[in-house]
């Protein structure tokens, strides 16, 4: 009898459970679709559309390197991916809940470094955290833990960038230089002074102005739910003679 | 030890976490479901297994995401430890008592991992402490009476629970 309580009682957790990662799932996905089967014109449509977008995706990687050429001076533009767990198309994501990175497939192999630089056309993404033999982590640049030396775009003023830890998408300035004024949409760009992006990328946009600056957001340049394509920057140095 | 129904309860934590997370996205204020489990645990479980199902978890979050130590570890062991010291004053068998307390230990345990993050307490670390106890608090009433259910399972002749 008890054993039958405890199977009764396992079956009413894992049902209940279930239904609430169907409820999540769900609410992910906006609104539930019946799957067509492999052979009807819905399948085939979408086959199609996941083909093209593979290619776009390739042919995006291709162009990376050209595109990024006049943006990273004399770094090496390195083409990187970020992986996805399988079957969900959803980006490898950081398994504690206050970090925010990704994993990229280059890794020490392609001559990639802990802390060099990672962009993609529209900025800066993030920085090497920990590098594999094959992959790689990157915090993006909303993660406590990235850290970028920023100037503003056409106007005097410069400090030090850092991701916000309690506003995802948003980054902070820690140190400033001199007094700096900023005003609502502010574009920050990287000083180059660090070694690790070269001058002159969006970093963020100043979003809501604060009486201390230290306190001003920043909003990121990237979105960084939207990243499929990003480049490695390895430093012209030690790289060149690889 | 019962590692079957011990692995299978922490990958159905693990994936809760990961299907929900994108829907919170408040980074310290998500709540945190293998946390969650892990003070389930401790409410109702000897020391040695909930320790073991840490050490499951920190070794995971320390392979699988840019913290380095102490993060994954020491505001996990403190939120263990406080929820054995809260156990001991306070019965938690009773479904609607064990809330106060796993809002108390997840506030401690946010506070915490805030300061360490950010090496400085603010009114943002304060806020968003709080905003982590309350979604802590309601995600932990609606998985706390689902874990029930699994106690069963966990109960040995060595930890009889």
């Amino acid at each position: 009898m008890r054993v039958r309580a405890r199977r009764r009682n396992a079956a009413i957790g894992f049902g209940t459970w279930g239904l609430l990662l169907l409820i999540g799932l769900v609410l992910r996905s906006g609104l539930q679709r019946e799957a067509p089967s492999a052979d009807s014109p819905a399948a085939l449509r979408q086959r199609v559309a996941l083909l093209e977008q593979e290619n776009a995706a390739l042919k995006a990687r291709l162009a990376l390197p050209d595109k990024l050429d006049s943006m990273v001076g004399g770094y090496k533009a390195l083409p990187a991916r970020l992986r996805h767990l399988p079957m969900t198309g959803l980006a490898t994501p950081d398994l504690s809940p206050p970090r925010h990175s990704c994993v990229l497939d280059v890794g020490a192999r392609d001559g990639v470094r802990k802390g060099q630089g990672v962009v993609a056309t529209t900025g800066v993404v993030g920085r090497v955290a920990k590098v594999y033999s094959d992959h790689c982590r990157v915090h993006f640049a909303d993660d406590v833990g990235f850290v970028a030396h920023f100037r503003l775009h056409r106007r005097p003023g410069e400090g030090i960038a850092r991701g916000d830890a309690f506003r995802p998408g948003n980054l902070r300035p820690q140190f400033l230089r001199d007094r700096v004024r900023f005003i609502d949409g502010d574009l920050l760009i990287t000083a180059g002074s660090d070694g690790v992006f070269p001058r002159g990328i969006a970093l963020g946009v100043v979003d809501a102005v604060a009486p201390l600056p230290q306190d001003t957001r920043i909003v990121a340049a990237v979105d960084f739910g939207a990243l499929s394509e990003v480049a490695v920057l390895l430093p012209p140095g030690p790289n060149e003679s690889d | 030890m019962k590692f079957l129904p011990l692995t299978a309860l922490m990958s159905l934590c693990l994936l809760t976490d990961l299907i929900y997370r994108p829907l919170w996205d408040q980074r310290l204020a998500t709540p945190d479901v293998p946390i969650l489990f892990i003070l389930w645990l401790a409410s109702i479980d000897r020391r040695q297994r909930v320790y073991s199902v840490v050490i499951v978890l920190g070794a995971l979050r320390s392979f699988c995401s840019v913290d380095t130590l102490p993060m994954p570890w020491l505001p996990l062991i403190v939120m263990v430890e406080a929820q054995f010291i809260f156990r001991g004053w306070v019965h938690l068998r009773t479904p609607f008592r064990r809330l106060p307390v796993v809002a108390s230990t997840i506030a401690i345990g946010t506070a915490l991992n805030g300061y360490l993050l950010t090496n400085h307490y603010g009114a943002d670390l304060w806020l968003t402490t709080a905003t982590a106890a309350l979604y802590s608090t309601l995600a932990a009433a609606i998985i706390f009476p689902i874990l029930d259910f699994f106690a069963p399972l966990l109960r040995s002749h060595r930890y009889p629970m």
